[in-house]
């Protein structure tokens, strides 16, 4: 297998993190579907 | 130099990317194909960096021993820089300095977030906007909510699941074969949840299989139940959180929404349990009539205990499409008053307030999916049912009984169909100026419009409308 260095393509940053989930939309950042109990 | 992955975080492959996460600081990270490979390498037990070099020269048979040295070091040590991995001289080294979560942390619940921090900006794309446009291509289970059982102890008012359904265990054999089968898939958060998970008589094993499956476990619960075996077993599995419903301070309010007498004594005391175990706790406080003007102290006592409190005041209808429920949720003004107050005590919201709205880029934002159901979460229920989402328990897509996960994942047509829509499937809500401060969700539109997800429900509308105003007035008032 051909080889080049590891390459970072995406990280969590303050506009977005997949696993945080949040922020998706100014003034809604709740995921209500995980905070319906 | 000896390497291991930390407790809390998570490695998966997905075709020619590596994503590796952690479920304590929500820290997370994509990497190309060697990167990839890199990753895959890592391991929950302490390895010798000479070991993991040679493994890599076995692979990139044409790079030269010193070139991958030089490369497998400076990834290390960015991986270590934020807690992905720990380092050490020795094994017992590497392992003396892999903590767990403690509430003796500063702000536990702040570290969550401290990604926020203008300060750590970098140009590199983030992981939310690289997994839009893969996953729209790339359909991943990554997220999958097990209702282990309907049944409950506690019977709220606002509630989706009918009362009258809230009957069955999920079999514990099938759970445990599912959960394998989602890791199997590269699946990573699995939320137990029910009905209340703690009447399965199995779910110490049902909890127990999803550890050994290596996945990031959530609990949704109201905690009454909680038994000192089941807490020890929960501590013992490193779960990333265990959500909690409390609606107030006040116990006689707290037990008329759960209509169960003596829920909040319980709830409250299991809290304060789960809190000296260090057991990580967030807490659920829905919004409604009854409880509009306690709820605040919710906030205020969680943010005394160092947890999380999320607020929800948008109600959702029943899974059988009746609305009865919503009889308790708030008027236009009774929400205008709620989002002021969030406004004035949570600190977190003001802080997000800043961030740019994601739909700023119009032309992307509209061939966006509304929601990640069928892109990269999927729930299962007690009678072996497959949905998008727990409250959309009248769009069955495939059965455990008669279908492997992955058979539903890829062939069901109702799922082939939510991946179809995009923001565009809405077009009035594409040109509406309060786009931005919409949390529509085609689950609540679909139960409260006798199963039509595309009939956009006022109460978004209208809500939306009030939080744009009171922002923009919080705005200018800053200014």
């Amino acid at each position: 297998m051909s080889y080049k260095k590891p390459e970072v393509l995406a990280k969590n940053q303050p506009t977005g993190s997949y696993s945080a989930g949040c922020p998706e939309k100014t003034g809604t950042c709740w995921r209500s579907c995980e905070i319906r109990k | 130099m000896f390497i291991k992955q930390s407790n809390d975080t998570f490695i998966r492959k997905y075709n020619n990317i590596g994503y590796i996460y952690n479920q304590r600081t929500k820290h997370d990270r994509i990497y190309d194909e060697t990167g990839s490979i890199f990753l895959s390498k890592l391991t929950r037990t302490p390895k010798n960096f000479n070991e993991i070099t040679e493994e890599l020269q076995s692979i990139f048979t044409s790079a030269n021993r010193a070139e991958i040295e030089n490369d497998l070091k400076d990834f290390i040590l960015e991986l270590e820089k934020d807690k992905f991995v720990i380092v050490g001289e020795s094994k017992n080294d590497v392992e003396s300095k892999d903590y767990l979560f403690s509430y003796s942390f500063e702000d536990p619940k702040k570290s969550t977030y401290s990604f926020l921090n203008p300060e750590k900006y970098q140009t590199i794309l983030s992981t939310t906007d690289f997994f839009d446009n893969y996953l729209r291509n790339n359909p991943q289970i990554i997220d999958m909510e097990m209702e282990l059982t309907s049944r409950c102890n506690e019977r709220c008012l606002h509630c989706y699941i009918p009362h009258e359904n809230k009957l069955n265990d999920i079999d514990a054999q099938l759970a445990m074969d599912i959960l394998c089968q989602m890791k199997e898939l590269g699946g990573i958060n699995i939320s137990l949840s029910g009905g209340e998970p703690f009447l399965h008589e199995n779910f110490i094993s049902i909890l127990q299989s999803a550890r050994k499956n290596d996945l990031s476990i959530s609990i949704l619960s109201n905690a009454v139940l909680l038994s000192n075996e089941i807490m020890s077993c929960i501590k013992d599995a490193n779960i990333s959180q265990i959500q909690i419903s409390l609606y107030s301070m006040n116990q006689k309010e707290h037990d008329k929404i759960t209509q169960l007498q003596g829920s909040w004594k319980k709830t409250i005391d299991n809290i304060e349990r789960l809190i000296s175990e260090n057991i990580p706790v967030q807490i659920s406080c829905p919004v409604m009539k009854i409880n509009q003007f306690s709820y605040i102290d919710v906030l205020k006592w969680g943010y005394d205990k160092k947890i999380k409190v999320n607020t929800d005041f948008i109600m959702m209808g029943r899974t059988d499409f009746s609305t009865d429920n919503l009889k308790f949720r708030l008027n236009s003004i009774e929400t205008t008053q709620l989002i002021k107050d969030i406004i004035r005590n949570d600190k977190e919201y003001i802080e997000q307030l800043d961030i740019e709205p994601k739909s700023n880029k119009f032309d992307d934002y509209k061939n966006k999916p509304v929601c990640g159901v069928g892109i990269s979460n999927i729930c299962m229920v007690s009678n072996g049912n497959f949905y998008p989402c727990s409250g959309w328990q009248s769009y069955i897509l495939g059965n455990a009984y008669k279908n492997s996960l992955k058979e539903v994942w890829e062939n069901s047509e109702n799922i082939k169909f939510l991946r179809s829509i995009t923001n565009s499937s809405f077009p009035q809500c594409l040109s509406c100026e309060a786009r931005d401060y919409c949390s529509m969700c085609m689950v609540r539109n679909f139960n409260e419009s006798n199963g039509d997800m595309f009939k956009v429900n006022k109460n978004f509308c209208e809500v939306a409308f009030i939080t744009k105003k009171e922002v923009e007035n919080y705005k200018s008032k800053r200014k």
